[in-house]
């Protein structure tokens, strides 16, 4: 692997870091006014990151399929399908940790309204299209586990290359649901402080999904004489 | 803002983080299962 030097200081730097953030969520940072949740606010320092994670995970994965479409470098391939399983557990936190908050936050006891949560949920635009993003790529990782050799790869870079149109529609989305608009953290009415602690965390979470990325794109390089065991979630069994 | 943690407050917190570090941890130990596999796989090449 051509990264191999920075590796090792990449995970470092990413558990130090999200212990940092551990203490900035639940130490240094106030409470965020508005909000009526007491405790579980505090995921809005790793719900947030997580999902820009995710959108940046696929970005690399788009990159990897469109290279790998251009030069046919299994390389390139690696590199894609390595990002997509790091951008699905980035989703995964993003979009479920997101679901337990806005219950808790907006749709408690009190403020139901008489709605049914699953109703609201079923109807947000933003909910939606970021569960139609997480389930493209776990089909994503599906489709690699059903596939082989070369196919294996042009198929996922053709799927990678449009499963990432369910990015923009993701982010985009906000400006449809009760969700905060995609620009709300460049706002001004936004505490300045509020987003520096916010923007502290998205670093982290990008230093995190490096460090994750790396880690997964080694071993893809190091699994390469045996291809099944590269595989995302290959079972025990399986072979 | 009112300072009172509710049961659901609690509860969400739970499960919200639980799942934050289910994540995180869960394909930590993933990554670190594919690794041994891998080095399993270089040993028996060496011998």
């Amino acid at each position: 692997m051509r990264y191999e030097g920075v590796r090792a200081p990449v995970l470092l730097a990413a558990v130090a870091s999200f212990a940092f953030l551990l203490v900035l969520a639940f130490v240094i940072a106030p409470p965020i006014a508005g909000l009526s949740s007491v405790l579980t606010q505090r995921i809005f320092y790793f719900h947030v990151p997580a999902a820009v994670a995710g959108y940046v995970a696929f970005g690399v994965t788009l990159l990897g399929s469109v290279l790998y479409l251009l030069r046919r470098e299994p390389g390139h391939d690696r590199i894609a399908a390595s990002s997509a399983e790091v951008g699905v557990v980035m989703t995964t936190i993003g979009l479920f940790t997101g679901i337990v908050w806005s219950r808790v936050e907006f749709f408690s006891a009190s403020a139901t309204g008489g709605q049914d949560f699953a109703f609201v949920l079923l109807t947000d635009p933003k909910t939606v299209t970021t569960a139609a993003l997480w389930l493209t790529f776990l089909a994503y990782l599906a489709l690699r586990r059903a596939t082989a050799g070369e196919p294996r790869a042009r198929l996922s870079s053709v799927f990678g290359i449009l499963g990432f149109l369910a990015v923009p529609l993701s982010y985009l989305s906000s400006v449809f649901s009760a969700h905060p608009p995609p620009d709300f953290v460049l706002t001004p009415q936004l505490n300045p402080l509020l987003r520096a602690y916010l923007g502290a965390a998205m670093a982290v979470f990008l230093l995190v999904f490096a460090a994750l990325f790396l880690e997964r794109w080694r071993l893809a390089e190091r699994l390469e004489a045996h291809p099944q065991d590269a595989e995302p979630f290959a079972r025990e069994g399986s072979r | 803002m009112s300072a009172h943690v509710t049961t659901e407050d609690a509860a969400a917190f739970v499960v919200a983080f639980g799942i934050l570090a289910a994540g995180l941890l869960g394909y930590a130990w993933h990554l670190w299962r594919l690794g041994r596999r891998a080095g399993a796989r270089s040993n028996q090449k060496g011998k």
